[in-house]
This record gives structure tokens, C-alpha cells and sequence, in this order.
């Protein structure tokens, strides 16, 4: 019998089931993947390094196009840092605004996940259902900061400006149609006998390997740990609200897909209640206006401000490690900030700890099954390369 | 922190937010030990001191006890023991602390470049390295491939900083 030999081929980076710019060096053996090296870095821009170079107000909006699906949950840990830094307290109707958004976000971002997961096994319908709803969330943003991506809406210190009450009632009466949306895309998949073929059994990764590969949200959930950080750190308005936290029991890509599907679930629960919550506040006025300035001396305190930046008035020379749970997991920004500009930011991005792990993963699969795992993944490059 | 009261020799301090402060001699058992109290480290990253060296940092968590900690050292060293074996996750982050910083880790799986251009010099998170790098990428329409040339800037690069050198 002839000996076959092993070969190596080029997955990506133009391959659309590689989410954007990933070049995999695939080394296989007939179908079967033996190794798989991810080249990563098409989209490195030095974040950390302009970040050097920015007030920590100009530092914000790079945070957006870090990771470009979901946007405030990114900002918002680099607003929680700075807020470290600085020993600012947010407001009870900020915190409530951000906790919105950041649910909204979560949910932009699993929708995405799940979709284009589907669209690279083969199933186009939900994809295109979940962008229509994306783009009815993507308007909430829209209305809220002039942007539909790239908000910078989440500031350090609070938000750029408050909710109103049609908004709220807007997201409110989505957030009821919300489900049923979902039930759609979940009659699609979830019992889908393709689908399940696709996803069970494969990606296996157990508890014990996913604590020392480092995973982390829907990632190590679907493992079987209940670990999510608004759990564990109580950040924002989380301690206020109830929500609980799936988990999976085999650590399959399916497990994984369940989890997501039941944490968009989990999210509009929690976006009903912070409504319900901003409904029955005290006393319902306009909140946060945005006051531009009408003196000269105001003129003047602001363009310092926004041109100049802030230095921390007691320096923190130990630096500023906070993490949140982002919608792909824990981000952590670490901030070490002496001056006007931060002297060193760093970010971890939890796709990039997923990422590395794939040769793990998807080692001894098929090579159709390397789609799949990088679907389960979640991964976006802006965040991975920086 | 109780490690501090259990291993004195191998810590150097722990400050009130609870950051370690690993004793350079002795970092790589401190850090193994750390697994053995269910501290599963998740991110690591160098900061670039100057001429106080380039301080390591790791961040653990423990999944059990919920509770997160901080590992740092100061060194001068460029050459590191690689934690890769015993923390997986590390592998990336110490391919990133080599290509940013320089730091070599012996031991490690798989030691290469990771985010920079193929043939990549230089360490560009060292304070020393500029903002705008010393060569552009780009496809030549005229001879059908990618070249690189040194940088050429339409508008000369700025840096807006108003502190004033007294505050420094």
C-alpha cells in the first residue's frame, strides 16, 4: 500500500468561513487535521501602542474597533479602568443606561456569533433573519450616539447621554418581539439534524483543559463551569437584576451553541427588567443632558479638557488590571497611567486566548470540522490582533 | 495574601491591592505553585520600565474561590523560563511578550513572531520604538507584489502633549 504523505495547505485568509483575516496553516493527513497553525496579525494596528499616545478620553473610540461586533461591552471595561484611575463614581441613571446597552450589545454579538456559525455549516436563512434584528438594535445605538457601530457612547465617568423615555419604550416593546425571533432562528437549528451533525461530539473540550487553556465566557460555560464575571464581580447594575447562567455538559461546539442561544434568552430577561427598573425610578426626569457650552471660560475649561486630558491626581503606579464579562468572554484592560496619556495599556482579548487554543481543538478532526470550531469560537480579528 | 505567610522567601511583597511581588530567584515555583492553589493564570503581559527593566506580569484566577491575583516581577533579564507547560494559555501571550518586548522564553513549544509582518525586526512596545515605525507596507501596482519602504509621510507626525515638563 503506498505511503500517504502528510500536506499542508492554506486555509484563508480570504476563506469566508475564517471570520476576517485569519490565515491557518493546516497540516493533514487525508481529511484529517494534524496540526493547525494560526497566523494571526492581518489587522494588527498597534493599539497599545497609539494608546500610549492618547488622553484617556482619545483612547476610547480605538476601544470600539477592537472588537467591531461588540462594541460598548469594550468600552466600557476601558471606561471602568479609567474610572479606577481616576476615582470617579458613575450615577445610578448612567450605570442603568450603560447595563442596557451592554445587554443590547451581547445580544448583537450572539446574534452574529450563532448566525454566521450557521451560515459557515451551511445554513444561510437564520443569518439573514438575525442581521434584520441587528439592525433594529444597531438603531438603538443609532439613536443614542449618532453611530451604528462605533458609538463611543459609554464614557469613562458615565455616558455621553442619557436615555429618553421613547427610547427606553422602544427597546422595550423589542425586547418582547425579541424571543419569538429567536424561537425562529432556533426552529432552524437546534433540532436540525445537519446542524447537530455538524456540532455534536466535535470541539470537545473538557472542564480541566478549558480552566488551564485559559477559556473563559461562553467558552468555559459551555464546559460546564458557571462562571460569569456579572456574577462573580457585580459590576454595574447586575446585583439589582436576576438572570441566570447556562451551562453545558459536554463541551461540544453544540453545547456551546445552547449556551449562546440561551444567554440572548438570559439578556432580554435582564434588558426587561433594567426597563422596568428605569420606569419605577423616583422621579422621571430627563436624564444627563448633554450641556454644550455657552461661555467663554466654559469654552475654554472644555476644549482643555477634551484637547488636553486629565492627569489622575494620585498616580497608581502599580497599574489598573480590571476585567468585565464581555459578550465572548473576559476582557481585561490593565492601565498604568502616571501622566496625561496612559504609559501602558494592555488588553486582553478573550478571542485571542480561544484562538490560541484551536490547534488543541481541532487536532485529529475532520477538516470540515475546523470550520465549526472557528464558528464556536467567536472570533473577531480586531480584537485578537490589536 | 496567605502565600506571602506561607512561602516568605519566594514573595517579595504584597501591596493592598493585592499585586505579589515574586522574588526574582525564585518566580518560576512561585508560579507553578500557584496551580497547586487552584490558580489558573489567564493573562500575561510585560510593561516596558525603562531603566527599572521590564516587569512581568500575570494575572490568575481561581475559579473555586473566586477571586482573582496578581503576579509581577522586575527584571533585567531578557531571558525567561517559559510557563507554557503548565499553563497552556500562557503560550500566546509569551509569543507576544517576545515579538513586543524582546524577552526570550527558553523552553516554550513554539517561539515565533505572532502578530507583526512576516521578517519583522524590531520590538515595537518598548518605549524606544516610535509611533510611526520605520517602514510601510504596500502592494506595488508596478512590480505585482508587496514591497516595503521606508516611511513616508504626507503630514509629519504629532504628538499634542500639553503637560508641562515641570509636572513631569
Amino acid at each position: 500500500m503506498a505511503k500517504v504523505k502528510s500536506f499542508t495547505m492554506n486555509f484563508g485568509p480570504q476563506h469566508p468561513a475564517a471570520h476576517g483575516v485569519l490565515r491557518l496553516i493546516l497540516e493533514l493527513d487525508g481529511e484529517v487535521v494534524v496540526r493547525a497553525d494560526p497566523h494571526i496579525g492581518l489587522l494588527h494596528r498597534g493599539t497599545e501602542k497609539l494608546l500610549e499616545q492618547r488622553t484617556y478620553l482619545q483612547g476610547l473610540p480605538y476601544f470600539d474597533r477592537l472588537d467591531y461586533v461588540s462594541m460598548m461591552a469594550y468600552e466600557h471595561v476601558y471606561s471602568l479602568a479609567v474610572e479606577e484611575l481616576f476615582n470617579l463614581e458613575v450615577s445610578y441613571v448612567d450605570s442603568l443606561s450603560r447595563t442596557i446597552f451592554l445587554e443590547i450589545t451581547r445580544l448583537l454579538n450572539h446574534l452574529m456569533a450563532v448566525t454566521t456559525h450557521a451560515l459557515d455549516v451551511g445554513a444561510l436563512t437564520p443569518f439573514l433573519w438575525a442581521f434584520e434584528e441587528r439592525e433594529k438594535m444597531m438603531e438603538f445605538y443609532e439613536r443614542v450616539s449618532g453611530a451604528r457601530m462605533h458609538s463611543a457612547y459609554v464614557r469613562p465617568g458615565g455616558v455621553s447621554l442619557g436615555l429618553d423615555q421613547q427610547l427606553i419604550t422602544d427597546i422595550y416593546q423589542f425586547v418582547q418581539q425579541f424571543p419569538f425571533r429567536l424561537q425562529e432562528i432556533e426552529e432552524m437549528l437546534t433540532t436540525n439534524r445537519i446542524w447537530r451533525q455538524r456540532l455534536v461530539d466535535v470541539g470537545v473540550v473538557n472542564l480541566q483543559q478549558a480552566m488551564e487553556l485559559g477559556f473563559s465566557g461562553p467558552m468555559i460555560r459551555g464546559s460546564g463551569l458557571a462562571w460569569d464575571l456579572r456574577v462573580v464581580k457585580n459590576y454595574e447594575l447586575y446585583p439589582l437584576t436576576t438572570f441566570s447562567v447556562p451551562i453545558g455538559l459536554h463541551g461540544d461546539c453544540y453545547d456551546r451553541y445552547l449556551v449562546r442561544v440561551e444567554e440572548m434568552r438570559q439578556s432580554c430577561f435582564l434588558i426587561y427588567q433594567l426597563c422596568e427598573l428605569y420606569f419605577n425610578q423616583p422621579e422621571n426626569k430627563p436624564l444627563t443632558p448633554f450641556i454644550s457650552p455657552t461661555k467663554m471660560e466654559e469654552v475654554i475649561s472644555s476644549f482643555r479638557y477634551y484637547s488636553g486630558g486629565n492627569q489622575p491626581q494620585q498616580a497608581n503606579k502599580e497599574g489598573i488590571y480590571v476585567s468585565a464579562e464581555a459578550p465572548k468572554g473576559e476582557l481585561g484592560v490593565y492601565l498604568l497611567g502616571l501622566q496625561q496619556q496612559p504609559d501602558r495599556v494592555h488588553i486582553r482579548a478573550p478571542g485571542f486566548v480561544h484562538l490560541s487554543s484551536l490547534d488543541r481543538m481541532s487536532s485529529d478532526h475532520m477538516i470540515a470540522d475546523v470550520v465549526t470550531i472557528i464558528g464556536t469560537q467567536d472570533i473577531v480579528f480586531g480584537e485578537i490582533d490589536r | 495574601m496567605e502565600l506571602k505567610l506561607l512561602y516568605p522567601r519566594w514573595i517579595n511583597s504584597v501591596s493592598s491591592d493585592q499585586i505579589c511581588t515574586i522574588n526574582n530567584q525564585f518566580y518560576w515555583p512561585t508560579l507553578k505553585l500557584s496551580l497547586l492553589h487552584q490558580t489558573y493564570l489567564t493573562d500575561f503581559f510585560g510593561v516596558d520600565k525603562l531603566r527599572h527593566g521590564i516587569e512581568l506580569n500575570w494575572v490568575g484566577w481561581s475559579y473555586e474561590f473566586e477571586k482573582i491575583s496578581y503576579y509581577r516581577r522586575l527584571s533585567f533579564d531578557y531571558h525567561q523560563l517559559s510557563l507554557s507547560w503548565i499553563y497552556p494559555s500562557l503560550t500566546w501571550f509569551e509569543r507576544e511578550v517576545w515579538e513586543m518586548f524582546g524577552v526570550m522564553f527558553s523552553f516554550h513549544p513554539d517561539l515565533r513572531r505572532l502578530t507583526t509582518d512576516y521578517g519583522f525586526r524590531s520590538y515595537p512596545l518598548l518605549k524606544a520604538y516610535p509611533t510611526t515605525g520605520y517602514f510601510q507596507v504596500f502592494y506595488s501596482e508596478k512590480n505585482k507584489r508587496i514591497t516595503a519602504s521606508p516611511t513616508n509621510l504626507a503630514q509629519e507626525f504629532r504628538l499634542f502633549n500639553f503637560q508641562s515638563p515641570w509636572q513631569k
